[in-house]
């Protein structure tokens, strides 16, 4: 039994191991990466960078999306047919490795699951400065009381049967494409959502926000990236990245010079004052639109689940944590 | 009767009778003007010139017929509008603030669309402006 059931969980871990912010780092990227020179325009493969940076949350020590009382965040998929699943989630990731010259660790990432099919699983993900090796994955799993280990995912595996996958969430790096800037222009439409849903109640996080027009007339560089990967699943993507801030607010997948997918992302900053660092943001939504399947995806965190820089110690990020997962 | 003259019969009528009761699904997003509205966007790369589709609610628009639209809050009135619909309280004490504080309080909203960190703020300016 056992055999089945672990390559099973480890399918339906495409949700876990990454969640709603990517697992962290790679060589090329450094957490200390500075943000370009004023006045000295960044070239494509710099932006891609800095996109890399703001998507792991390097800026912060740590930073966790936590349960709240009954509000976590919360991932909606919804088929062509109309049928919705959701998923309820805490997910802390901790950067917080540089003074450690004896570990090779560079980031952890703990991912609990608060209800569906994966109800009490949880995940540890440790990544590690070494490219050439693997990231760890350890898995919880509350039916045998147990940790059991897998191996990383594709990078096309769907993340939690939604219309992302693991490469959108976590696992692409800039090396991956050749990157080129089309241009640089105002923002122009809103960011997508569930249409049916917005503003509605929903459980685990509450009232579900209306499409976020914040971002309109932001200055954005168009960034067109270009797999190196041969017959992959897109040619290219065009990605809408913030001037200032490198929030990549919009990504457009395309095959055959054909639009086949969307992923629209709501950044905010985490302080409001100007001074501090600008990519030192947070992601309030993800939507997904696979027009392929007519697939949508909507991952909605809570403002107030939240949380950077605690005092939270680097233990919290072990085994321990894992078998202390109540079912 | 012959069987397969009834198989033959019967098959495309089954298959009618499906067609029938399975509704025809569409993808949301695709009906309501989004895919559009991106398109028009993303064209703008090659075009330089931005061409909105027709009564979009995709691009910013305030909508007051419908509340799912959503709303371009670039200018300060319609800061001040969206807040005295979504937190009348703290529009009481916003309205007394100097315009300094009104477009900090607008730029605020923008950067991190946190409602809550903002009416902390108007109370916090509230106070400051008094003690002064």
């Amino acid at each position: 039994m056992t055999t089945f059931r672990i390559p099973l969980i480890s399918n339906r871990l495409s949700f876990i191991a990454c969640c709603l912010f990517s697992c962290s780092s790679m060589a090329a990227v450094s957490h200390d990466l500075a943000l370009p020179a004023k006045g000295t325009p960044p070239d494509a493969n710099e932006v891609a960078r800095q996109v890399y940076f703001a998507n792991h949350f390097y800026a912060f020590k740590n930073f966790s999306i936590r349960r709240r009382g009954r509000t976590m965040t919360v991932l909606i998929n919804r088929s062509k047919s109309g049928k919705e699943t959701a998923t309820s989630l805490e997910r802390h990731l901790n950067n917080n490795y540089k003074d450690d010259e004896t570990s090779s660790v560079i980031s952890k990432d703990l991912a609990i699951f608060h209800s569906g099919r994966m109800k009490g699983t949880g995940m540890l993900v440790t990544e590690y400065s070494d490219d050439t090796k693997n990231k760890d994955y350890m898995i919880w799993l509350p039916s045998l009381r147990k940790i059991r280990r897998f191996s990383e995912p594709r990078h096309d595996d769907a993340w939690g049967g939604s219309a992302f996958t693991f490469g959108d969430v976590t696992l692409r790096k800039p090396e991956d494409e050749t990157h080129e800037i089309i241009g640089k222009k105002q923002f122009r439409t809103c960011l997508g959502t569930i249409n049916s849903l917005e503003g509605k109640h929903f459980r685990y996080s509450g009232q579900l926000p209306e499409r976020s027009c914040r971002h309109i007339n932001k200055e954005v560089y168009g960034l067109k990236s270009t797999t190196k990967f041969k017959y992959w699943w897109y040619d290219y993507r065009i990605s809408y990245v913030d001037t200032t801030s490198f929030a990549d607010y919009r990504t457009l997948y395309y095959k055959n010079d054909e639009l086949i997918k969307v992923i629209d992302r709501d950044w905010g900053r985490v302080n409001s004052d100007q001074d501090g660092d600008p990519r030192a943001l947070f992601w309030k939504y993800w939507y997904g639109l696979d027009l392929r399947t007519g697939q949508e995806s909507w991952a909605v965190i809570p403002q107030k689940v939240v949380e950077y820089n605690s005092n939270r110690k680097n233990s919290f990020w072990t085994e321990k944590t894992l078998r202390k997962i109540k079912r | 009767m012959d069987k397969s003259f009834i198989k033959i019969a019967i098959y495309p009528m089954s298959q009618l009778l499906l067609a029938c009761c399975i509704p025809v699904f569409s993808v949301e997003a695709a009906e309501n003007g989004y895919i559009e509205a991106v398109k028009a966007d993303v064209a703008e790369f090659t075009t330089s010139e931005f061409q909105p589709p027709a009564d979009s609610s995709w691009i910013g628009t305030v909508d007051n017929q419908s509340k799912t639209s959503g709303e371009l809050l670039v200018e300060l009135e319609d800061f001040s509008k969206f807040l005295q619909d979504k937190s009348p309280g703290s529009y009481i004490f916003y309205t007394k603030l100097p315009e300094v504080y009104k477009k900090r309080l607008h730029q605020e909203y923008l950067a991190t669309g946190n409602l809550d960190h903002i009416k902390n703020n108007i109370f916090k300016y509230s106070r400051d402006i008094k003690k002064k």
